[in-house]
C-alpha cells in the first residue's frame, strides 16, 4: 500500500506559472554552452534555474505570476 | 611590502592560479612592478581612495582592486554572462571578494528585493593575479553597481577570434567618477605596445546597502529535474509565446517536465519524459547538486 502511495506521490506534478518573456530571455541569453541546467519548482511560487558550468554557478529566479 | 603583483603569465597559457594578497596600507607613491618582458606588463597604477559619503554620514573609504592579466582564452564565459546580464536588466551589481566575483540582479518591484539572478565566478579560474582590499579586513568586499550593457560592449572584443588580446587588466580607479578601467594589450607589429583603455562608470555601494545583495537561499522546491537541451526548449517556448503571455512549468519526481500554455482557443502542453534528476546533498546547511 505504501509503495502505491509513494508511486502516486512521485507522479504528482508540481507547477508554477511564469511570464513567458522572462523564460525566453533566460533561454536566449544562455550561451555558456552545453552545460547542465537544473530546473527546480517551488509550487505556485517560483521557478529556480540552476546552472553549473566550469567555475561558474548561475541561478535564475523566476517568480510565479499567479497560481494556476 | 607594497601591494604589487608580478605575474609571469604568458598569454598563451591558461593560468588558473590566483594570487590573493593580504591587505596592505596603500603605498605613498605607487611603485611600478618590474616587468620582465613586454607581454607581462604588470604595472601598478594609482588607486586613489574614493570616499563615499552616504546620506547617513557613514564613510566607506578606499575600495581598491587590482586585477592583473586575464587570460583571454578563458574569457568567453564571463563575456557571455555579462552579455546575458545586459539582456536581463539595465543595472547590475558586481560583488567582489578575494576568491569570487558575483553578478547580481534583483527583481525590480519586489518588497524584499528578491533576487532575479545570481552568478558566481571563481576568480582563480579567470585571473592569474588578484589584488583587492575592501572597506576593512572583516568586511573585505566591494559592491559596485554598473550598467552591464556598457561592460558588455567593451568585452565584446573577446568574442571575435581574430583579435588576440594579449592580456587584460581590470582596475577600480577614480577618474572623473569611479570607474572600472579595462586595459587591454593588443597585438602590435612594431616594438611599441598597443594598449586600449576602456572606462566603465560604476557606483560603489555603501555598506548599508550590502544586505540587499546577499546570497539567496536555496528555495524549498517540490520537484527538481535536468532541463532538456536548451535549444530544443527554446524552440518550444517561442512557439508557445504566440498563444499566451504566461507559461506553466510542471515537473514530477519521475523526470517528467510539462510546459503548458492556455489560451481561449486551446490548451497546449509539451511533455518531456525520462529526464535525469539531480541528487541534492546538504553541505553546511545549503544544498548543492551532486553532479
Amino acid at each position: 500500500m505504501e509503495g502505491a502511495a509513494s508511486q502516486v506521490d512521485k507522479e504528482q506534478l508540481h507547477s508554477a506559472t511564469v511570464e513567458i518573456k522572462k523564460l525566453i530571455s533566460f533561454l536566449a541569453g544562455e550561451q555558456i554552452g552545453p552545460s547542465k541546467v537544473i530546473c527546480n519548482i517551488v509550487d505556485d511560487r517560483m521557478i529556480h534555474l540552476f546552472l553549473l558550468h566550469d567555475d561558474v554557478i548561475l541561478q535564475y529566479f523566476l517568480p510565479a505570476t499567479r497560481s494556476s | 611590502m607594497i601591494s604589487t603583483t608580478t605575474t609571469t603569465a604568458t598569454t598563451t597559457t591558461t593560468t588558473t592560479t590566483a594570487i590573493c594578497q593580504p591587505r596592505t596600507p596603500p603605498p605613498p607613491t605607487p611603485t611600478p612592478t618590474p616587468t620582465t618582458t613586454t607581454t607581462t606588463t604588470t604595472t601598478t597604477t594609482t588607486i586613489e581612495t574614493h570616499p563615499i559619503i552616504s546620506a547617513a554620514g557613514e564613510i566607506v573609504v578606499s575600495n581598491t582592486l587590482r586585477h592583473t592579466p586575464w587570460s583571454p582564452l578563458t574569457l568567453h564565459s564571463p563575456t557571455d554572462i555579462i552579455g546575458s546580464l545586459a539582456r536581463l536588466a539595465k543595472l547590475c551589481v558586481l560583488r567582489i571578494t578575494r576568491t569570487h566575483l558575483y553578478f547580481i540582479i534583483n527583481e525590480p518591484g519586489t518588497v524584499h528585493r528578491a533576487p532575479g539572478l545570481w552568478a558566481e565566478l571563481d576568480q582563480g579560474h579567470y585571473f592569474s593575479a588578484v589584488t583587492m582590499s575592501g572597506v576593512s579586513e572583516e568586511h573585505n568586499e566591494i559592491f559596485l553597481e554598473f550598467e552591464p550593457d556598457k561592460l558588455s560592449g567593451t568585452l565584446s572584443v573577446f568574442k571575435s577570434n581574430n583579435i588576440a588580446v594579449r592580456n587584460l587588466k581590470i582596475k577600480l580607479a577614480k577618474k572623473l567618477a569611479p570607474c572600472l578601467t579595462l586595459e587591454m594589450q593588443m597585438p602590435s607589429f612594431s616594438e611599441h605596445a598597443r594598449t586600449v583603455v576602456h572606462d566603465v562608470p560604476v557606483l560603489p555601494l555603501p555598506r548599508r546597502q550590502w544586505h540587499l545583495y546577499q546570497e539567496p537561499e536555496m528555495p524549498h522546491f517540490s520537484a527538481s529535474v535536468y532541463l532538456p537541451p536548451l535549444k530544443k526548449l527554446r524552440h518550444v517556448v517561442e512557439r508557445m509565446k504566440s498563444l499566451s503571455s504566461s507559461l506553466t512549468l510542471a515537473a514530477n519526481r519521475q523526470g517528467t517536465l510539462v510546459l503548458s500554455v492556455t489560451s481561449d482557443a486551446a490548451n497546449v502542453s509539451t511533455y518531456f519524459r525520462n529526464l535525469n534528476m539531480p541528487t541534492w546533498v546538504d553541505v553546511q546547511c545549503s544544498s548543492v547538486p551532486l553532479l
